[in-house]
């Protein structure tokens, strides 16, 4: 599967999701395109803390990755796993 | 002297139960008449006996049924009236057919002309049926779908109390479905795309080989069927091209707008967004079920979201019951079901897995996967209260043990779907 240049970081905690856009922002700085709630408006903990990241470069992505974890209100970052059809 | 039981009346008569067949006897009252016709340049028949048996009867026609009979090798009409006498050439000589305006007709002209002594026998033509089964039924294909039979799905529809499951919403998250396919008319009542992609249509062919599994029409004289016959099909595209971000928000809606059951023939690495939204919907009640991956010769890797606790997790079984080389195994396995050349229906236009016949039959734990989604719609619609533990429970419990098999494996699980024992059970 090619890589993507798409990140799923998920927060511990959801303060605001406009707060944590810009909480992205900060510590992705520029290798950012765009960062953004993936279910804009949820405010359940579970799903509102999503967010998708898109960088600027997909060959950036595991320097993204390695810097994202090691934060603390950080509670996961990753590249979405592909998903394909089980026809064999 | 006798007559034939004329049987039971269909509802659409046949012109041939307004006919009666006569054969007069050998009489020289009979002769006198052949010999006359032939001596006045007419065809021998035994019409102008019957002309006179019949007067007032409404005859419509007198014709014999033979003409040939006389004609064969014979030369000129004297001939032909010794070999009608005679019988020479066969005796069917001197058969003729008498039509009448209708049944009670023709009952009423044997009744009559039986009672006459020039009469060798009489009857009302009896209808005559093809005996040859119809080769298209209520489903053309349906007889090359092993896979529903093999479930006993068949059984179950014959058992009362076989559950209507159009409250049941399935939800088939893939590369779209062809809804405007002849088999899947009025089956998806809900159409999304979570792709980049702006087709909504199935480019892939993938998701509506799953739907007809599940859903395709029953009883409609067209194609295969599916093992819901009153389905409610919630079609969410993430596939065909796959999008993490798209296929995270298909698994919400599906959570949130009334699926009941998920449909996911699909697989890959561990994903941990997805296995949050994934325990969301079995926090919520939704059944999710899903292919266990067909790698088995390449490494035989765990395939999420199958793995994922708490997801029905399925493997793909062949004709025989056997395992599908093809099938993933892991301790992590429910049940297996068909996986081997199952028919369903694809586009009707070309898209990447098939060239747009409208039906192929496809290999995989993604054709098993959808046997079992649609299971669990009927044992939902069996017992609308069920948890998913009770419906787990359930599905496991009543599947086949395999030949061999004597207790839970990591190649088929439970053993095989048993569509019929897991509604006796829920």
């Amino acid at each position: 599967m090619a890589k993507r240049p798409v990140l799923i970081v998920k927060f511990r905690n959801l303060p605001s999701q406009s707060a944590l856009t810009e909480r992205l922002a900060d510590l992705i700085g520029g290798e950012l395109e765009e960062a953004k709630p993936l279910f804009p408006g949820e405010e359940t903990p579970d799903l509102g803390s999503l967010f998708e990241v898109k960088l600027k470069s997909a060959g950036r992505a595991a320097r993204v990755l390695k810097n994202l974890e090691v934060e603390a209100d950080i509670e996961y970052a990753h590249e979405p796993a592909g998903r394909d059809p089980a026809v064999d | 002297m006798y007559t034939t039981n004329p049987g039971p009346l269909r509802a659409q008569q046949s012109s041939a139960q307004s006919q009666i067949v006569v054969k007069l006897k050998r009489t020289r009252e009979v002769r006198g008449v052949l010999r006359a016709a032939a001596a006045e340049g007419r065809m021998p028949s035994v019409r102008g006996a019957l002309d006179r048996l019949l007067s007032g009867r409404n005859v419509l026609g007198i014709d014999p049924i033979f003409e040939d009979v006389f004609e064969r090798g014979l030369q000129g009409f004297r001939r032909m009236a010794r070999a009608a006498v005679r019988e020479t050439d066969s005796r069917l000589a001197g058969l003729n057919v008498v039509s009448l305006p209708s049944r009670g007709h023709a009952m009423d002209a044997c009744a009559k002309v039986l009672k006459d002594p020039l009469v060798e026998f009489a009857y009302v033509i009896p209808e005559k049926y093809p005996l040859a089964r119809r080769r298209a039924g209520p489903d053309p294909l349906a007889n090359r779908q092993w896979g529903i039979a093999a479930v006993e799905l068949f059984a179950a529809e014959a058992d009362p109390g076989f559950p209507d499951a159009s409250n049941v919403v399935v939800a088939v998250i893939d590369s779209g479905i062809d809804s405007r396919h002849p088999d899947l008319k009025g089956v998806v009542s809900e159409e999304l795309n979570f792709t980049p992609s702006r087709q909504l249509k199935d480019i892939g062919g993938h998701g509506t080989h799953v739907a007809g599994t599940i859903a395709a029409l029953t009883n409609n004289q067209r194609g295969v069927r599916g093992i819901v016959s009153s389905p409610n099909i919630m079609s969410l595209k993430a596939l065909e091209p796959y999008d993490g971000p798209g296929y995270y928000r298909a698994l919400r809606h599906a959570t949130d707008n009334g699926a009941h059951v998920i449909n996911l023939s699909l697989g890959g690495g561990k994903d941990p967004t997805e296995e949050i939204l994934i325990k969301r919907a079995i926090r919520q009640g939704v059944t999710v079920v899903a292919a266990m991956g067909n790698d088995k010769l390449r490494g035989n890797p765990t395939s999420y979201p199958a793995a994922i606790a708490g997801v029905i997790a399925v493997g793909a079984s062949t004709e025989t019951d056997g395992i599908a080389d093809f099938s993933q195994t892991g301790r992590h396995i429910d049940v297996v079901a068909p996986g081997v050349n199952i028919l369903s229906t694809v586009p009707t236009y070309p898209s990447r897995l098939a060239n747009g016949t409208g039906y192929e039959a496809w290999p995989g734990t993604s054709m098993a996967t959808p046997h079992v989604a649609a299971a669990i719609a009927l044992m939902r619609a069996k017992n609308p209260g069920a948890s998913n533990a009770k419906l787990r429970r359930a599905l496991v419990r009543s599947a086949d043990k395999v030949p061999g098999q004597t207790r839970f494996s990591s190649t088929f699980g439970h053993g095989r779907l048993n569509i019929r024992k897991a509604l006796e059970r829920i």
